[in-house]
């Protein structure tokens, strides 16, 4: 298990019936609006039902020739039960608007904001930190050492797992004790040659080291640190999820495309916490599940630092330069194939869909789908490249300092 | 025309024994046959979607696995449960269960009328019901003789999952297509028929409440289907690889989807609770021997609800990242709509105030509606307020709230409508002390059911969930609420089938009914029980309101 940090929980305070626990600074807020309606609901029922009772009551049917009056209306009656709702609910319309603006949209600067990119897929979730690294729903913490699964041990344990179908021929992988194999192209698994072996030996395709599920769900969790604000960046890879927090009373649809959106939040309990998967995605929609843990910030820089496997500006710059380099220059003004991507964030780009302002949603979709927007004086000549969301995460934090 | 105990010669003839044969009813073009042949199909299909309802709860009963395989098989198969559960119960039960089968039968006798304006048409739109429903069978037995996956994506086919799953998307999304024009057709020939079929002196406002609910939800049938059949057209053409609309990988927007779908599927919901709502003042009225309080609020409100109901549908997405703007504005429309659903409740209850209440079967259910249709709409509030949504969002909160709608309301209606006209339809009335006992079983095991889940809800517990683990702080509520929930479903379940077992046997050995057993106002309550093909025996005028229960009876 975990040998590097504590991360011991303190001892929490569990849902009630009507309650959540309260572990965000913006969970008050949402619950004294839920319970204003909970018991104005109350009462509106309660005067409903009685009033209902009580003329069953009193009115019963007495002989089959009862006289009832003949009431078809009463104005003032029906003014004061169509207004007094239409006041009350417009009231209520008014304090959710207000809550909700304040959680839906992230400030851009907050002093000592944490940013997590929380990245769906069918049927996980990774939280990559900008400042480099990686956890996942699964349990495994990105480098070997942290790791806080049992790795596989041999071929039968893996075949047993069904992870072997992730697989094509010639992909390579390492079990438990460094044993590495290559599927070979009958569907069988070879013992792996010495360039597979150094392939395998690289941090960034420890994707690679097979593990099995941990079976304790506890060791499946992100980390943030107390009382400070946490913006996460949330999207998809494949179909529609949706990441939610209940006691931190955060929740947001992963969506497939170019697109993170953001929602934000700050803890103010530590403690550990589950995140859920909400959105139908199909099999393990209901094993897309794990633990926030809340610790304290110096617990929190230790963590990052057990997660760190790269630099995310080396990262970055990696990814430049295999996949951005030959077409675009980093000096300023200096025109190649396409534009200079010195100072690309915050400055105005012309394109051929107007001026746009470089940003996260310019890189990603000139990235992903580089037709939409054109820059001014360059041909449409660029293909969409593949650039996972982890190391588009590095690149952005890297261009961010290329000015 | 004198109302009450109207003399007919007794002839023994009656759209029951009228003609013979299996051929003669297949090919019937009898409003009330084909509104039997519904009625028949809908009491089926609410037994098979009720089966899957019972095996979810038989899953979820306690934490840890289930008694579903533990292995993909076995979670693909709880998908397909609460799939196929929500695709029969929507489409093949609640939304032609009161308006096809019971406004069927009574929408032509309450109108004076002999039949629909378009009787054929009429039967084309049954039979579409049932192609629909076979392709629907289709899709779930072929899954098992491993023709294709599982049909997994829950009832509202969401992109993107539903363009990659294996399951029979294609054929299931056919199936609501084709039962969307049965949907459109109903409505157009119900529309038709109120306008231009009301007998001589039936002004608009002398039309009964559950014509006024009946028609509202036509026009609802006839102006929102299509979006949903243009819909489910494009998905399938995404899902063919002929266009791309919603596949994010090809330049499409999953989001979009969610639009289209619920622009059809929110005006849907009012489908789906507006005819309850006429049954309902039906029964109220005639079971307290009263005029029905605020007719012209009640009618109008129907068409408010109607109107405003297709202006709501963004508020299915205030988690999908739209702008706060729009959210705004869901927002408020969404508390719009709320305030004619709550002038009709105060009106039902108005009704009472110095009624002659009877508590035969018909009116305890219509009472059971009022408090569990009053729980649904006022738990629709934290969902429609932004902030609060954030809480409920896809959690069992919103399972429960739209299970008090849909079973508390809707469902409930139905009961209500059967027990009210089963003595008019068959001229037999059923054992009242069992119906009684039915009713109480449906109340207790529904709120047990549904009121647990709730609580789920405040603890975060997600839709969809084949599993579920209780080793973190939400866990001791998941446990307890879903063990209580899944006991109330059973006693529910019992519920609603000893009373179609009631209802039923009643057909074969229930004492014969009177002409008007409730003693009601409306027109169908002046033909012979059961009504002849042609409904009455007698031209059919009308100079008086349809409620005349009053001292001073008639106009005003």
């Amino acid at each position: 298990m975990n040998d590097t940090s504590p991360l011991t929980p303190a001892p929490q305070e569990q849902a009630t019936l009507l309650q959540a626990p309260q572990a965000s600074e913006h969970a008050p807020q949402i619950d004294i609006v839920l319970d204003v309606i909970n018991w104005v609901s109350l009462v509106s029922l309660i005067l409903i039902t009685a009033a209902m009772l009580y003329f069953v009551f009193k009115y019963r049917r007495k002989s089959e020739n009862d006289e009832t009056p003949h009431i078809s209306h009463n104005l003032t009656l029906e003014v004061i039960w169509s207004v007094i709702p239409m006041v009350f609910l417009f009231g209520l319309f008014f304090f959710g608007y207000k809550t909700y603006a304040e959680i839906n949209e992230p400030p851009a600067n907050v002093h000592g904001v944490v940013d997590i990119y929380v990245t769906g897929r069918k049927w996980n979730w990774d939280f990559v930190y900008p400042q480099g690294g990686k956890v996942n729903s699964r349990g495994s913490l990105r480098n070997e050492k942290n790791a806080n699964l049992e790795k596989i041990a041999d071929l039968a344990a893996f075949k047993a797992s069904g992870k072997d179908k992730d697989f094509t021929p010639g992909d390579s992988i390492r079990l438990s004790g460094k044993k590495d194999f290559t599927l070979g192209k009958n569907g069988e698994w070879v013992p792996a040659d010495a360039a597979a072996s150094a392939k395998l030996d690289d941090p960034k395709n420890s994707d690679l080291w097979v593990y099995a599920q941990s079976t304790d769900p506890k060791s499946n969790y992100f980390v943030v640190p107390v009382n400070t604000p946490v913006r996460l960046h949330i999207k998809s890879e494949d179909v529609l999820h949706s990441f939610a927090i209940p006691s931190m009373r955060v929740k947001r649809d992963a969506i497939p495309g170019n697109q993170f959106r953001s929602t934000w939040f700050t803890p103010v309990k530590e403690g550990t916490y589950l995140y859920t998967c909400n959105e139908m995605c199909g099999t393990d929609h209901s094993y897309m599940i794990g633990y926030m843990k809340v610790v304290s910030q110096a617990e929190f820089q230790k963590f990052l630092k057990d997660i760190n496997v790269v630099d995310p500006l080396v990262a970055g710059k990696d990814c430049y330069k295999n996949k951005c380099s030959s077409c675009h220059s980093l000096e300023e003004g200096k025109k190649s194939v396409g534009p200079s991507l010195f100072n690309f964030y915050g400055s105005k780009h012309k394109t051929s869909a107007g001026e746009v302002v470089g940003d996260d949603a310019y890189l990603i979709e000139s990235i992903k789908n580089p037709g939409a927007k054109i820059a001014e004086g360059f041909p449409p000549v660029m293909p969409p490249i593949a650039v996972s969301d982890e190391e588009m995460i590095y690149l952005k934090e890297f261009l961010k300092t290329v000015k | 025309m004198s109302t009450h105990d109207t003399p007919h010669a007794d002839s023994g003839v009656n759209y029951l024994n009228a003609s013979k044969g299996l051929g003669n009813w297949l090919l019937t073009l009898d409003h009330k046959r084909i509104g039997l042949m519904y009625l028949w199909s809908v009491m089926f299909f609410l037994l098979v979607g009720g089966a899957f309802a019972l095996l979810i709860r038989l899953q979820l009963a306690f934490p840890g696995h289930g008694f579903l395989p533990q292995d993909a098989s076995g979670k693909d198969m709880y998908n397909e449960f609460f799939t196929l559960h929500g695709v029969i119960m929507v489409f093949l039960v609640i939304i032609p269960g009161i308006p096809a089968a019971l406004g069927n039968f009574f929408l032509p006798l309450q109108l004076g009328a002999k039949d629909v304006a378009f009787p054929k048409l009429n039967l084309i739109s049954f039979y579409l019901y049932w192609v629909g429903a076979i392709m629907a069978i289709v899709a779930i037995i072929g899954s098992n003789f491993g023709w294709w996956g599982r049909l997994d994506t829950g009832w509202t086919f969401y992109t993107s999952y539903s363009i990659v799953t294996s399951g029979p998307v294609i054929l299931a999304v056919s199936a609501a297509f084709i039962l969307g024009f049965s949907s459109i057709f109903t409505g157009l020939n119900f529309v038709a028929t109120i306008h231009k079929m009301r007998c001589p002196g039936m002004g608009w406002y002398r039309m009964p409440l559950f014509l006024w609910a009946v028609y509202a939800t036509a026009i609802i049938q006839v102006l929102a289907t299509p979006v949903l059949g243009i819909t489910l057209l494009m998905l399938i053409m995404e899902k063919l690889d002929i266009i791309h609309v919603f596949n994010p990988d090809k330049g499409g927007d999953p989001i979009l989807f969610q639009h289209f779908f619920w622009f059809y599927s929110h005006p849907a919901v009012y489908i789906m609770i507006l005819p309850g709502m006429g049954v309902i003042s039906e029964i109220i009225s005639a079971q307290s021997k009263k005029v029905i309080f605020g007719y012209k609020a009640i009618a109008n409100s129907s068409i408010a609800i109607a109107v405003i109901s297709f202006v709501v549908w963004g508020h299915h997405m205030f988690m999908s990242g739209q702008t706060t703007y729009a959210g705004a504005v869901f927002s408020f429309l969404t508390f719009a709509v709320a305030i004619p659903t709550a002038i009709k409740v105060c009106n039902w209850v108005a009704t009472l105030y110095q009624g002659s209440i009877s508590l035969d079967t018909p009116m305890l259910y219509a009472l059971s509606f009022l408090f569990l249709f009053t729980i649904g709409g006022l738990t629709g509030i934290p969902l429609a307020t932004l902030s609060t949504d954030i809480v409920f969002h896809d959690t069992y909160y919103v399972v429960a709230h739209f299970h008090y709608v849909m079973f508390g309301g809707t469902i409930i209606a139905f009961f209500a409508g059967l027990h009210y006209w089963w003595p008019k339809m068959f001229g037999r009335m059923y054992n009242e002390f069992v119906a009684k006992c039915c009713c109480l079983a449906i109340f207790v095991g529904f709120n047990l059911c549904f009121f647990t889940q709730f609580f789920l809800g405040f603890a975060g517990f997600p839709r969809r969930y084949y599993s579920y683990s209780v080793d973190h702080e939400l866990g001791e509520v998941w446990r307890s609420m879903s063990g209580f929930s899944s006991i109330g479903a059973m006693i529910l379940g019992v519920g609603v089938l000893v009373s179609f077992v009631n209802l039923i046997v009643a057909i074969y050995t229930g004492r014969k009914a009177s002409d008007n057993p409730w003693g009601g106002t409306t027109l169908e309550w002046t033909a012979p029980t059961p009504p002849p093909t042609l409904n009455f025996d007698h031209d059919v005028s009308i100079d008086r309101d349809p409620y005349i229960y009053g001292k001073n009876t008639g106009h005003h």
